[in-house]
C-alpha cells in the first residue's frame, strides 16, 4: 500500500572549519542529532542511507558509520545519485522500503571534512574519482567546476542579453539570507564595490558566486506514518508529496543546453505526484553550488520566468519576506558547501515553523531543487507541513 | 566492437594527422562525440569516421583567470574555455587561441587548428 513517508527529525553540525573532524565522525553527529531531535531510540531505527565524501574516494562508506556509531542495523547503504539529488533518491528509497514493511525508520545523512583535509592550494572538490570524458576534458585546462558553470553562465548571459556582473543580486541576495543563520560559515554582507572585487575564477563567475567548501554535516529521520502516529513524536510531521529526477549525462561534455535540463521532466513529475503547481510553494531550496544554478532551478522549473532572476533577486524576492524565498539558511554559497542535505533540513525547519528571525510566515510547502555535476542530474522534491 | 581503448587511440591519432574524424552511425546518419564504440542513439557500432570540415560556432565560453587547474595551466591563464558546436552537429569542448579572451563572443565563426602541447596533439580552434 501507497502511505508515504514523512520526515520526523534533522540534525545539522557546526558548518565551517573544523580541523581535525572526520568525515565520519561529522556525519556521526549529525544522525545523534536527527535522532534526539525526532525523540526516538537509536535501537528504532532499521534503516541508514549515507553518502560518502566527494573529496576523497570511498568504499562502503554507510558501513564504516554503522561501525563508528556502534550500530547493529538491517539496512545500510551507501548512495549517492548526485548533488542534492541523492537525497531526494534517499527519500525514495527509505520511502520504498517503509511501504514495503522492510523498515520503519530511516537515517539519511551526509558530511564531509571537505574544506579543512583537502589538498593544500586546490579549489573546490579534488577529483580523485573520474566522471567520465576526462581525456577529452583535461587537456584544455577545463577540469574544474567552476569552469563548467562559467560556461552555462556565458551562455545565460549570452542569451538574455545580461551584463558580465549579473549574478550579484543573487550572490548578495544569498549572503543576506545567510545573515540571519547563526550556523552559516558567511555571514559578512558586501557591497557592489566588494564584488567587483572579488577575484575573477571562470568568467562571469567571481569567486563570490561559487560555494566554499565546508566541514559539516545534516541527517534526517524519515518513517512511516504509523510509526509517527502511534509514536507521539514531538514534531510537526513533515511529508514528502512528490519527487521527481532525470539524469541525463555525467561529464561537461554533455551538459545540456539550459531549457534541456532534467529539471523540465523533475519539476513536471513532482507537481504531478504532489497534485500542486509552482504557485503554492512557499520555500525553494536549490543546489546553489553557483549563483547561476539559482537561475537555472527556478527559471527551467517554473518559480519565475524566464531570465527574471536577477530582477527578482534585485528587489529583494528571494529573501524569507520576498514574493520567492530561497535558500533561507544560505544556501551553499552562503552557509558552506555540505552537498545540499542542509536545504532539506531547513526546508523541514522551515515547514515546522522552526526557523526563527527568518521564519518564512505559515510556510506550508517547500520545495527542494538541485542537479548534480554540471546539470548532469536534476530533481526536485516537494514537503508539506503535517498530513499523517 | 572495437574497445574503448581503441575508440580513443583512432581519435587521437586522427587529431595527430591534423584531420579530426568523428565517429559516425550511418543508421542515425550522425556522428557523436565524445567518440565510445556505441552509437548513443541506437546502441549500434561505429560505421566509419568522417573528418570534420573544422567549421563551427562559439556555443559558449568562459575566460579563465584563476589557478583553478594546477600544472602548466597556471602559466596560460588567461585561456579561453568553449564549447564549440562544430557543423556536423556535435559539441565538443577545446579553447579559443588566436584571439584575445575578450574578444570571444558567443555565437562566433570558428575554425580548427592543431597544436601540440605538453607532448600531446590537441584540436584547438582559432577565429574564422
Amino acid at each position: 500500500m501507497r502511505d508515504g513517508a514523512v520526515i520526523v527529525g534533522i540534525g545539522e553540525t557546526r558548518v565551517g572549519k573544523h580541523p581535525g573532524r572526520s568525515t565520519v565522525g561529522l556525519q556521526a553527529e549529525a544522525v545523534i542529532r536527527a535522532i534526539r531531535d525526532a525523540g526516538i531510540e537509536r535501537s528504532e531505527v532499521d534503516g541508514l542511507y549515507a553518502l560518502g565524501p566527494y573529496a576523497t574516494g570511498s568504499s562502503m562508506h554507510a558501513l564504516g558509520l554503522v561501525e563508528y556509531l556502534g550500530m547493529r542495523i538491517p539496512h545500510a547503504v551507501s548512495y549517492d545519485v548526485g548533488g542534492t539529488v541523492t537525497f531526494m533518491g534517499m527519500c525514495l528509497a527509505a520511502t520504498a522500503a517503509i511501504e514495503e514493511g522492510r523498515i520503519e525508520v530511516a537515517v539519511c545523512t551526509f558530511g564531509e571534512n571537505a574544506a579543512t583535509r583537502r589538498a593544500p592550494q586546490s579549489h573546490g572538490f579534488d577529483r580523485k574519482m573520474t566522471m567520465n570524458g576526462e581525456e577529452y576534458e583535461l587537456p584544455f585546462g577545463a577540469g574544474s567546476p567552476l569552469i563548467w558553470y562559467g560556461l552555462m553562465a556565458q551562455r545565460y548571459l549570452d542569451r538574455y542579453k545580461l551584463p558580465q556582473d549579473a549574478f550579484f543580486p543573487i550572490a548578495l541576495a544569498l549572503r543576506k539570507n545567510a545573515s540571519l543563520n547563526e550556523n552559516a560559515a558567511y555571514r559578512e554582507l558586501y557591497d557592489k564595490a566588494a564584488y567587483d572585487k572579488s577575484p575573477m575564477m571562470a568568467e562571469p563567475l567571481r569567486r563570490l558566486d561559487s560555494s566554499p567548501v565546508a566541514d559539516g554535516g545534516g541527517a534526517f529521520v524519515i518513517c512511516s506514518k504509523r510509526f509517527a502516529r502511534e509514536r507521539r513524536l514531538k514534531h510537526t510531521p513533515i511529508s514528502v508529496l512528490g519527487v521527481g529526477m532525470e539524469a541525463t549525462g555525467s561529464s561537461i561534455l554533455h551538459m545540456p543546453d539550459m531549457d534541456q535540463t532534467g529539471f523540465e521532466a523533475a519539476g513536471r513529475e513532482a507537481f504531478a505526484e504532489a497534485g500542486l503547481s509552482p504557485e503554492d510553494v512557499d520555500l525553494v531550496t536549490i543546489h546553489d553550488g553557483f549563483s547561476i544554478s539559482i537561475a537555472m532551478a527556478l527559471e527551467t522549473l517554473g518559480f519565475c520566468g524566464p531570465g527574471e532572476t536577477v530582477e527578482l533577486a534585485a528587489r529583494g524576492g528571494l529573501a524569507y519576506d520576498g514574493e520567492r524565498p530561497v535558500n533561507t539558511h544560505g544556501g551553499l554559497m552562503s552557509q558552506g558547501h555540505v552537498g545540499g542535505v542542509l536545504h532539506v533540513v531547513e526546508a523541514v525547519r522551515q515547514l515546522r515553523g522552526d526557523a526563527g528571525s527568518r521564519q518564512i510566515r505559515d510556510a506550508r510547502i517547500a520545495a527542494i531543487c538541485g542537479n548534480g555535476g554540471p546539470f548532469a542530474v536534476c530533481g526536485m522534491m516537494l514537503l508539506g507541513k503535517g498530513s499523517c | 566492437m572495437m574497445t574503448d581503448q581503441e575508440v580513443s587511440d583512432h581519435f587521437w591519432n586522427s587529431v595527430k594527422s591534423k584531420a579530426m574524424a568523428l565517429p559516425w552511425c550511418a543508421k542515425c546518419a550522425r556522428a557523436f562525440f565524445y567518440p565510445k564504440p556505441i552509437c548513443p542513439d541506437c546502441w549500434g557500432e561505429i560505421s566509419e569516421w568522417k573528418a570534420v570540415s573544422g567549421r563551427g560556432k562559439v556555443w559558449s565560453h568562459s575566460v579563465v583567470r584563476f589557478p583553478l587547474v594546477r600544472g602548466p595551466f597556471e602559466e596560460r591563464l588567461p585561456y579561453t574555455v568553449a564549447f564549440v558546436a562544430l557543423e556536423e552537429g556535435p559539441r565538443v569542448l577545446s579553447n579559443i587561441v588566436a584571439c584575445p579572451p575578450e574578444e570571444v563572443k558567443g555565437g562566433m565563426d570558428v575554425q580548427i587548428t592543431y597544436e601540440e602541447r605538453d607532448g600531446k596533439w590537441l584540436y584547438l580552434f582559432k577565429p574564422a
